[in-house]
């Protein structure tokens, strides 16, 4: 796909000021910095060069330098010596990313990124009309934040995904990654004896451990992030359920990891395929949904939610009625 | 083509830029690069408006100068009005500044933010190297309706697209006034007023199925809500305590209207649907104390769960 003048314009644009203070850069490095080939870049250059001031003669051209050792001098910028002002996209992508490092926790300066946010308000770049929100409790994310930098363990405790269980671990964390919102830690669990993936979300409370956690001395290999292989942002989903869904709930398909397969269920019900890893993270999820969502297999699971909701609601009213 | 566009349009920002007085159009013809001086004025003027307005999107501040008579003078364009302002940031700034800019990844925003940050390592005099950080922080976002919204909201405009509401086969046109647009959990929502219906509306955008266009209405619906928590009926918010013991009632504790009262006590403040929601998921050991009510409603939503499973 070709580029739009308009793209390429705003690259022209961007690039000589950027060149001017950045004097003797070679091709390559521009080019890798501008995320453009060496080939475009020198066609750039090229481009630039043959334009100017009507009369268009010698000292009314931009004049670049760019042959000797591949390495570029900007001789005379014209009127092009200032950057464009940020347009109002610019301006959102640039403060929507900034206050998403700002909420997400990890070994970056802090003070430097409220600082830059500041200079950038001042500068006159207007409060963006987009929001992306984080999953995430402040203090968790302060004492994360501190175990990274200071490379020190924390005991957190966790939520289960699968039980409205808490467990307590001991966790060496590492780095982070956020993506869409969720935040992913990876650490040392002192429990595993292994490399885990936490989503932040799930921490309910993390305080600094009291002693030194063993953790293995290649560290430093684990610490690099790696989202293809990380087992969380790919999940090994094994096994698929079957649901349907009530007429009046078709957010669902929006909100919910269901996938339509062109079934229908009873009146108007349209059924689904979910992927699960755990038979109780599926139940929970269809006692969430509260009737919206029917699980129509695996059988032996589908009874199962009719009996421990019988079970559950028995329970309820039993102590409602002996505390009355 | 696009070669000759982009070197007509750039010799034209230049002239533009350098010119002492404002331009006039025959001049414009004549002397930038890349008009022809012999088209009739009607084909020249056609390719200028086009280039005119190409650049007026970009953010180039094209202005139309005119005579004491009220006629078109010529154009120009100003040096204080086009250049950035500086933004002197230290190292450490730009360090954070080079992180945020990669957030974007492969998103619909993400060459906006790279041009920004070349603008603001222009103006700083440096750039950061990029070391092995350990945040690691992505947003996707491909929907095209984000870049037109953006404007639209930015200009309060009001915009038209085709729309399909999940579960339905065909989509509708919507007329609706832009408000913001919020991210959760990888999924893009904007918030807005909806003119025909006279309602507000959050729409999704991965099913707006047209382009988004910007209409030449200008937004008028005056009480727009700061976010979406504001959107929440207040009159659906109910109080309840619950008994909760260590270790469990996870999502309970930490829904966001709940205090704790004593040891495994706490009263938690929420509509009546999130309450039930979370309560259906809750650990068996989690009691309600009051209202008997919520016990009662809790109880038989669980029957009919069960009744449906059956």
């Amino acid at each position: 796909m070709s580029e739009t003048s308009a793209t390429r314009l705003a690259r022209l644009l961007a690039l000589v000021p950027w060149l001017r203070v950045h004097d003797g850069v070679t091709i390559d490095e521009a080019a890798a910095h501008f995320g453009v080939s060496a080939e475009q870049l020198t066609t750039d250059l090229w481009q630039l060069i043959v334009c100017g001031i009507p009369g268009y003669g010698p000292d009314q051209l931009v004049d670049i330098q760019f042959w000797d050792d591949d390495r570029i001098h900007v001789l005379d910028p014209i009127s092009l010596g200032r950057p464009l002002r940020l347009t109002n996209e610019e301006t959102a992508a640039l403060s929507v990313a900034l206050r998403v490092l700002a909420q997400v926790p990890g070994d970056h300066d802090r003070a430097a990124l409220r600082s830059a946010i500041a200079k950038l308000e001042q500068a006159g770049t207007s409060e963006a009309d987009i929001d992306v929100q984080i999953a995430s409790e402040p203090e968790v994310a302060q004492a994360l934040s501190d175990a990274i930098a200071a490379r020190s363990g924390l005991l957190i405790e966790y939520a289960s995904g699968h039980t409205d269980t808490i467990s307590r671990r001991a966790i060496a964390p590492y780095s982070t990654v956020t993506v869409d919102g969720r935040t992913y830690i990876e650490a040392w669990c002192a429990v595993a004896q292994a490399i885990r993936t936490f989503r932040l979300d799930r921490i309910v409370t993390a305080v600094p451990a009291p002693s030194e956690i063993e953790r293995p001395v290649d560290d430093e290999a684990s610490a690099s992030v790696d989202v293809a292989s990380s087992p969380v942002l790919a999940p090994e989903s094994t096994q698929q359920a079957v649901v349907a869904v009530h007429p009046d709930a078709s957010w669902v398909w929006d909100s919910d990891p269901v996938r339509p397969d062109g079934g229908t269920w009873s009146d108007g019900w349209a059924t689904g395929t979910v992927d699960y890893a755990s038979e109780g993270w599926l139940m929970r999820y269809i006692f969430g949904r509260g009737g919206s969502v029917v699980l129509v297999s695996p059988g032996d699971l589908r009874q199962r939610v009719a009996a421990s909701a019988s079970a559950r609601a028995a329970q309820v009213r039993a102590r409602t009625s002996s505390a009355g | 083509m696009s070669v000759t566009r982009t070197e007509r349009l750039l010799n034209l920002v230049i002239a533009l830029l350098s010119a002492q007085h404002p331009l006039p159009r025959a001049t414009i013809q004549r002397s930038v690069a890349g008009y022809d001086p012999e088209a009739s004025v009607a084909a020249f003027e056609r390719m200028f408006e086009r280039d005119k307005d190409e650049l007026r999107a970009m953010g180039i501040p094209v202005s139309t100068v005119h005579d004491v008579n009220g006629e078109v003078q010529g154009y120009l364009i100003d040096e204080g009005e086009y250049a950035q302002s500086d933004i002197d940031l230290t190292v450490d700034e730009l360090a954070v500044v080079t992180v945020a800019a990669r957030v974007w990844d492969e998103a619909v925003l993400a060459p906006a933010a790279m041009t920004a940050l070349r603008k603001i390592e222009s103006l700083s005099g440096t750039s950061a190297g990029l070391g092995t950080p350990a945040t690691f922080a992505s947003i996707t976002a491909s929907d095209a309706a984000l870049l037109p919204l953006l404007r639209a909201i930015h200009e309060k405009r009001v915009v038209r697209f085709s729309y399909r509401k999940p579960g339905e086969q065909n989509s509708h046109d919507r007329l609706v006034e832009p408000w913001s647009i919020q991210s959760t959990e990888g999924h893009w929502y904007l918030h807005a007023w909806d003119r025909e219906r006279q309602a507000q509306r959050v729409f999704r955008l991965s099913r707006i199925e047209s382009a988004v266009s910007i209409t030449g209405q200008s937004c008028e619906h005056a009480d727009r809500p700061r976010d979406l928590t504001t959107m929440v009926d207040p009159h659906d918010q109910m109080e309840a305590i619950v008994r909760i013991p260590d270790g469990s009632g996870v999502e309970l504790t930490r829904l966001s209207g709940t205090e704790r009262l004593a040891a495994g006590t706490w009263r938690i403040t929420a509509s009546r649907k999130e309450l039930l929601r979370v309560l259906r998921r809750a650990d068996d050991r989690v009691e309600i104390e009051s209202p008997v009510e919520l016990a009662e409603e809790l109880a038989s939503g669980l029957d009919e769960l069960a009744a449906m499973h059956s």
